[in-house]
C-alpha cells in the first residue's frame, strides 16, 4: 500500500527506507515518522519522548496521535496475520516476491510463489 | 484524544472484561494481564489459565512472527481448540494495539477492567472454516477476515481498525488525509511497524 499511495500521488519513494532508515524518501516527515515508530516499538521511553516531540513539531498533535494509532493498529494486524497464517491469495504475487527479494525479506514458507 | 478513538477504546474495555464467545470475562481479563506481563518481559506468575494457554498468550504477544502451522496444530492437539484460539488472539492483538497507542501518545497504561460474571455465548459462525490459513476464517485467510470466526471479535476489530487506521471507504482513497497524516505517511508507518515485527504481510 505504501508503493500504491506513493505512485498514485507522484511521490518519489525509495521503499528500501522501510528496511534501512539511513536511506531517504519523499514521504513528508519520513525520518520523524520512522524514528517515532522505532522508539515506540522498542518501548524506549527516553527515545520516544524525543521522537514524539520532534514529530509534534513537524506534524502537530494530530499527527502524533495518528502515528501512534497506526503503529498500534499494525501491532494488532501483524499478530493477527502471523497467527492465522494469512496468504492473501493462493500464490504469492510475482511483484510482491520481487520486492521481498529486493529487500532481503523471506516470504512465509507456506505461501508458494506464482512462478 | 480524538473522540472516536476514546469511544472505541471505552467499548473495547467493556468487552475485555465481559464474557466473550469462548472465554469468561475473568479469563479474558487474565489473558490480557498475562499478555502485558509477556510484553513487559516479566515471568509467568500464578494464573488460573492452563499452562498451554499461557504459552500461547506469550507466543502471540511477543513472538507472533515465529508461529507456524505445526505450532498451531500442536496447540489444537493439546486442547486449545481453533475457535477459542481465535478469540484468544483477538483479545491479545486488540490490547496490544490500544496499549501501543496510549504509550505513543504519552498517556498512562489503562488498568485492566473488572471482570463481569456470565458464561461465554459459544456462538458459532456459519461458514467459518480453514480457508488458506491455519485458523478458521470466513473467506480466504487475510486481513479483513482475521477474526471472522468469532462474530463479536470481528465486529470489535472493525471498530478499532477503522479509528486507528482507516475505514473501509477511506482505504480505497490513496490520497486521503486522516487526522493529520497523508496516506503515504500512514503506509510508511504500517510498513515500518511490520518490518520491526518481522511480519511479511
Amino acid at each position: 500500500m505504501l508503493r500504491a499511495s506513493c505512485e498514485a500521488n507522484d511521490i518519489a519513494a525509495d521503499f528500501s527506507v522501510v528496511v534501512d532508515p539511513k536511506r531517504s524518501c519523499d514521504v513528508r516527515h519520513y525520518d520523524l515518522l520512522i524514528e517515532f515508530a522505532d522508539a515506540l516499538l522498542a518501548r524506549d521511553e527516553t527515545q520516544l519522548g524525543k521522537a514524539r516531540e520532534a514529530l509534534r513539531i513537524g506534524a502537530g498533535d494530530a499527527g502524533v496521535e495518528k502515528a501512534a494509532a497506526v503503529v498500534g493498529n499494525f501491532q494488532m494486524m501483524n499478530r493477527a496475520l502471523d497467527t492465522i497464517g494469512a496468504t492473501f491469495g493462493k500464490k504469492l504475487p510475482t511483484r510482491v516476491r520481487a520486492m521481498a527479494e529486493e529487500f532481503g525479506i523471506e516470504p512465509p514458507p507456506h505461501w508458494p510463489a506464482a512462478y | 484524544m480524538h473522540s472516536s478513538i476514546a469511544r472505541v477504546i471505552a467499548a473495547e474495555w467493556d468487552r475485555l472484561g465481559s464474557p466473550g464467545t469462548w472465554w469468561t470475562g475473568t479469563q479474558r481479563t487474565e489473558i490480557g494481564r498475562q499478555a502485558r506481563r509477556a510484553r513487559d518481559g516479566e515471568p509467568v506468575d500464578d494464573s488460573e489459565l492452563p499452562d498451554l494457554v499461557i504459552e500461547a498468550i506469550r507466543k502471540i504477544a511477543v513472538d507472533a512472527h515465529t508461529i507456524d502451522q505445526a505450532w498451531i496444530q500442536r496447540c489444537h492437539e493439546r486442547g486449545l481448540e481453533p475457535l477459542p484460539m481465535v478469540e484468544l488472539l483477538a483479545v491479545i492483538a486488540k490490547l496490544v494495539a490500544i496499549d501501543t497507542f496510549l504509550e505513543g501518545t504519552g498517556e498512562q497504561e489503562r488498568p485492566l477492567p473488572e471482570s463481569q460474571k456470565g458464561e461465554p455465548s459459544r456462538a458459532i459462525v456459519e461458514g467459518a472454516t480453514i480457508n488458506g490459513g491455519w485458523l478458521p476464517t470466513k473467506g480466504t485467510a487475510g486481513a479483513p477476515v482475521c477474526f471472522s470466526a468469532v462474530a463479536a471479535e470481528e465486529q470489535a476489530w472493525h471498530e478499532l481498525h477503522s479509528v486507528l487506521y482507516l475505514s473501509t471507504e477511506e482505504m480505497r482513497d490513496l490520497d486521503v488525509n486522516k487526522d493529520g497524516l497523508h496516506r503515504s505517511q500512514i503506509e510508511l508507518l504500517a510498513a515500518r511497524t511490520s518490518h520491526y515485527n518481522d511480519c511479511f504481510y
